[in-house]
């Protein structure tokens, strides 16, 4: 196997390692899922690329997430999100906070397993018609007018049912890891 | 100004309704450790609940299209991402990457499903032996025929044996006219539209075979967009598809092949189409990293074998 490919295993296994946090630092920033898997996917073309000239990259993570947010201002450009773009000031401040914020979170071994251990018993938790709920906004993306057809809501109710369901989930999340920490 | 808490202030960044002023509060808060917290909760939950989640039975049949059963099992929320970035079983000498079908497809409909019925779906000249010339055009307008950017057909070239029969496809360049500025430095397009049989919600599987004979990084693109008139226009419904609302199904996937031109390396794409879906465009295209001049040849780049086949969801 050649060193190339070896380094791009490498990078690779770390990619996956990490994709949960920058995965959460993309769709966090673009608010849109697709969008969001392209842009993960270009991330890791460039990556590769990069890779494949022999260039040494020090901090992975970092990296992509520099490459994302060039990938994610691109994109704002070209849908032409025009208050986003025009106080670009007040997003480039903001975009260097969460980078700050996803920075300190790689120095935290199992930040995202845990939460995601944690995740998944709340999930598990919750009442049948809550999963659906959410799995209808999360797994099938369908929009909100279309889960008030299914569900035979309204709108609003949806709206204020999706919003509560999520803070429950993050309170359930957050009460999961401190009960964690206590016990250890 | 009335002072939000964080979680309002992500509410509002979340739905797009911040405002300046909002959004420079955030910013301030997110210098506190409790904040920055708040916030990393916030985005994660919202990005992994999707793979977290139970789905409806559309769901079930997208990690795993051919399986006989809708199933959802604990292994299938890794599947979704192991399918989108995994490591392929090669032999020793050669690594290749598959990243596999992400889809973006609006699904609208719900079925118990009980069994799925596969179908071969017909291509025309799928293995490119028939030797007819592939006309250098935009998307076809009839089903049964590939058109594209420039390419050739050809047999054995250098190292690269064709994977079935004595043709393939080589890809040759990227042509610079009727498509996006900017994109057509990089792909070399393909496409054939077909008529999609069957009236429930299907899941169709498109496979490809590539590879290729170069030191410059290739990889390969499948991409499929269903629409539900077969007499509509498949060049603008193939424009439509990254438009919300403009199609009624659209998923991509990426293959990055190996340095052995003595292999070739599948790619596949899984998508789901609802009951209305008749017609499908398919897309296949050889990628490079720019170059200058655009128009430069592309590197060896090769396809062949390639297949369609559709489960479709029986009723009982």
């Amino acid at each position: 196997m050649s060193t190339e490919s070896h380094a791009i295993q490498q990078a690779a296994a770390e990619f996956i390692r990490d994709r949960h946090l920058l995965g959460a630092f993309v769709n966090g920033l673009l608010r849109d899922a697709h969008a969001a898997e392209d842009v993960l996917q270009e991330v890791w073309v460039l990556l590769s690329a990069e890779l494949e000239k022999g260039i040494r990259i020090e901090n992975q993570a970092a990296w992509c997430r520099g490459v994302a947010r060039n990938l994610i201002r691109r994109h704002w450009e070209k849908r032409q999100m025009a208050r986003l773009v025009a106080d670009s000031e007040a997003l480039e401040a903001f975009m260097d906070r969460v980078e700050h914020c996803f920075s300190w979170a790689d120095t935290q071994e199992h930040f995202a397993t845990a939460r995601l251990a944690a995740l998944d018993e709340c999930v598990a938790s919750l009442p049948e018609r809550s999963r659906r709920l959410l799995s209808l906004k999360y797994t099938q993306r369908a929009a909100l007018e279309r889960i008030a057809d299914e569900t035979g809501q309204s709108f609003e109710a949806v709206k204020k049912a999706l919003i509560r369901l999520r803070a429950a989930l993050l309170e359930c999340v957050r009460r999961k890891l401190s009960q964690e920490e206590w016990n250890t | 100004m009335e002072h939000m808490t964080t979680d309002e202030l992500l509410q509002r960044w979340s739905d797009g309704s911040i405002t300046a002023a909002e959004l420079r509060e955030l910013t301030a808060k997110l210098v506190e450790p409790e904040h920055q917290s708040a916030l990393l909760d916030d985005w994660l939950l919202e990005s992994s609940l999707p793979d977290r989640l139970p789905g409806a039975s559309m769901a079930g049949l997208h990690e795993s299209p051919m399986n006989h059963r809708a199933e959802r099992s604990a292994s299938a929320r890794e599947k979704h991402w192991t399918g989108w970035l995994s490591w392929r079983p090669l032999t020793a000498a050669a690594a290749g990457l598959v990243i596999g079908a992400f889809s973006a497809t609006a699904v609208r409909a719900f079925a118990v499903v009980k069994w799925p019925r596969v179908l071969e779906v017909p291509l025309g000249d799928a293995g490119f032996e028939a030797g007819s010339p592939i006309a250098t055009s935009s998307v076809p307008q009839q089903p049964g025929q590939w058109s594209g950017d420039p390419c050739a057909i050809v047999e054995a070239q250098g190292r690269v044996r064709p994977r079935e029969g004595r043709h393939m496809l080589k890809f040759l360049a990227a042509a610079t006219t009727g498509d996006f500025a900017g994109s057509k430095n990089m792909a070399s397009d393909l496409w054939q539209v077909i008529a999609l049989p069957g009236n429930g919600a299907r899941t169709v599987r498109i496979r490809a075979w590539f590879n290729a004979d170069t030191d410059k990084q290739a990889h390969f693109h499948i991409a499929a967009v269903a629409g539900d008139d077969p007499g509509a226009d498949a060049k603008n419904l193939w424009e439509q598809r990254y438009s919300e609302g403009g199609t009624l199904a659209f998923a991509r996937s990426m293959t990055f092949v190996d340095r052995d031109p003595a292999t070739w390396e599948a790619g596949e794409l899984t998508l789901q189409v609802p009951p209305q879906a008749r017609v499908l465009v398919i897309g296949i295209a050889a990628y490079r990293l720019p170059v200058e001049p655009a128009t430069e040849w592309f590197p060896a780049q090769f396809l062949d074998d390639v297949s369609v086949s559709i489960s479709e969801e029986v009723q009982p």
